[in-house]
């Protein structure tokens, strides 16, 4: 499986060439592209019930169907991208975990386990769209960014906006806190920071998915309910 | 590079080899660009409404409805694009106009010589004003489309620059391709397709992807690298919902 990502930094597209045998697996709705004898198939990625996978797909909330792409015979390709305007990059798990934020997750080799039921830093972030899939296995893995992406390796304790997170090893410790003390939190204008510890990476994305979509939602008339 | 901001007082551009071609630059590729044209005097460019960033002030303006009210009735209903067109023309000399496209993204140069291009709705920023522009229904066969119900064709001779909404990628066409229709920019009329879903039935639901293009002979493919649909829905699900009284 070789992976060509272009039109980096702002706009970036992964192509990704399958020959026989190879699988990857796609968030719901990132096809851009593919050759005509690449093959889909939509599947469900967790272990949970079919209903409550349905029920997240059609009343909203996050679609845990992915879509898994292979090819017939031969050789082809398939073109992948995010929703957001921002970068890709690849990256490669060694039997190792990796957290990725729902919006952070493009793409991953079919041998990856991806485990969207993992709710541990669920109700501690205040946008509702931030929530981890678990990544572990063996295999690549394409990460996308609103904005530009970095990875930052960290060596003791670094601190980080929870809407700036894309994802994070799994020998890091964390703690989601307030900024500062009180008074920053309110009206410093930073909300919750992940506070990590420990040896690892933590890879962090130059514009704020939650900050966004409340622009957005400041922006755009309300919806009959 | 000059910026686009620099004013057009000094032209550093070379004089034209071809009577065709507009003296022009595309600064700030791919992300944020805009085009800058050098107009001779008395020449003209045509340019979808609105699409005007700057100018010099020997520019005079002419707004119709281009190819006649009927055609610009079927544009605006059709296509999406603008009753109204504006040509820009240079007097007393040389001028110069910036033109920017409305989404993020890339924009692209092509010189159509007695050629045809299909564009998807809304692509179409500015131009040559010789190059004709009419609305195109993209037949039975793309009503499952959606994007794709009503397509702009650009054709004739001429300079044309088009948009996207990310970047832009062409693909050469040999064969058969498969394209998401929310990710077409344009293609050549040369190659035949097919609105078709993608994957079984489930994925018709559940895979994200609606519906795609399947394209079949030898030609090009212009793609985006975003999706302005899929953008769209994102966004709303932000909006607030406000209770029925």
């Amino acid at each position: 499986m070789k992976i060509d990502i272009k039109f980096k930094p702002g706009y970036a597209m992964a192509t990704i060439s399958l020959k026989e045998g190879d699988k990857i697996r796609a968030e719901s709705g990132a096809m851009v592209a593919k050759s005509a004898n690449v093959d889909m198939i939509t599947e469900k990625t967790s272990r949970g019930g079919v209903l409550k996978s349905l029920k997240a797909a059609f009343f909203g909330g996050e679609s845990f169907w992915m879509n898994l792409f292979s090819v017939k015979n031969g050789k082809g390709e398939v073109m992948l991208a995010p929703t957001l305007p921002g970068d890709i990059i690849e990256e490669e798990l060694n039997n190792n975990v990796l957290y990725v934020q729902s919006t952070g997750f493009l793409a991953a080799d079919a041998a990856i386990d991806i485990d969207t039921k993992f709710q541990g830093l669920r109700g501690f972030f205040s946008g509702e769209s931030l929530f981890f899939l678990k990544l572990s296995g063996q295999g690549k893995i394409l990460l996308s960014s609103y904005g530009g992406i970095e990875k930052r390796n960290v060596n003791g304790t670094f601190i980080v906006d929870t809407g700036h997170i894309v994802a994070f090893d799994e020998t890091l410790n964390y703690q989601v806190t307030k900024f500062g003390s009180w008074k920053s939190f309110l009206i410093g204008g930073e909300g919750l920071v992940a506070r990590f510890t420990g040896h690892g990476n933590v890879w962090i994305q130059s514009r704020n998915v939650p900050v966004l979509g409340q622009w957005l939602r400041n922006s755009l008339p309300p919806k009959k309910g | 590079m000059s910026r686009f901001w620099d004013n057009g007082c000094e032209i550093r551009y070379p004089p034209k080899k071809d009577e065709k071609q507009m003296k022009h630059e595309i600064i700030g590729k791919p992300d944020f660009p805009v085009v800058k044209i050098i107009l001779d005097k008395n020449e003209s460019v045509a340019a979808e409404a609105g699409a005007m960033v700057s100018m010099t002030k020997n520019i005079a303006i002419e707004t119709s409805a281009r190819g006649g009210i009927f055609s610009s009735m079927k544009r605006m209903v059709f296509s999406g694009e603008s009753f109204f067109q504006n040509k820009f023309t240079a007097k007393d000399g040389s001028g110069e106009v910036i033109f920017a496209p409305e989404t993020m993204g890339d924009l692209h140069f092509r010189n159509l010589n007695d050629e045809t291009l299909i564009l998807s709705r809304g692509s179409y920023v500015c131009g040559s004003v010789d190059l004709k522009i009419e609305s195109q229904w993209g037949g039975f066969k793309s009503l499952f489309g959606g994007e794709g119900l009503m397509f702009q064709k650009v054709s004739g001779k001429g300079n044309l620059f088009f948009s996207s909404f990310g970047a832009i990628d062409e693909i050469d066409v040999k064969g058969e391709y498969v394209v998401d229709n929310g990710h077409i920019v344009g293609f050549e009329p040369a190659l035949d397709f097919n609105i078709e879903k993608v994957g079984g039935l489930k994925s018709l639901f559940l895979s994200g992807e609606g519906f795609v293009c399947h394209f079949r002979g030898h030609g090009k493919v212009y793609l985006q690298s975003r999706n302005h649909s899929s953008f769209a829905v994102w966004a709303d699900g932000w909006r607030k919902v406000e209770n029925r009284q």
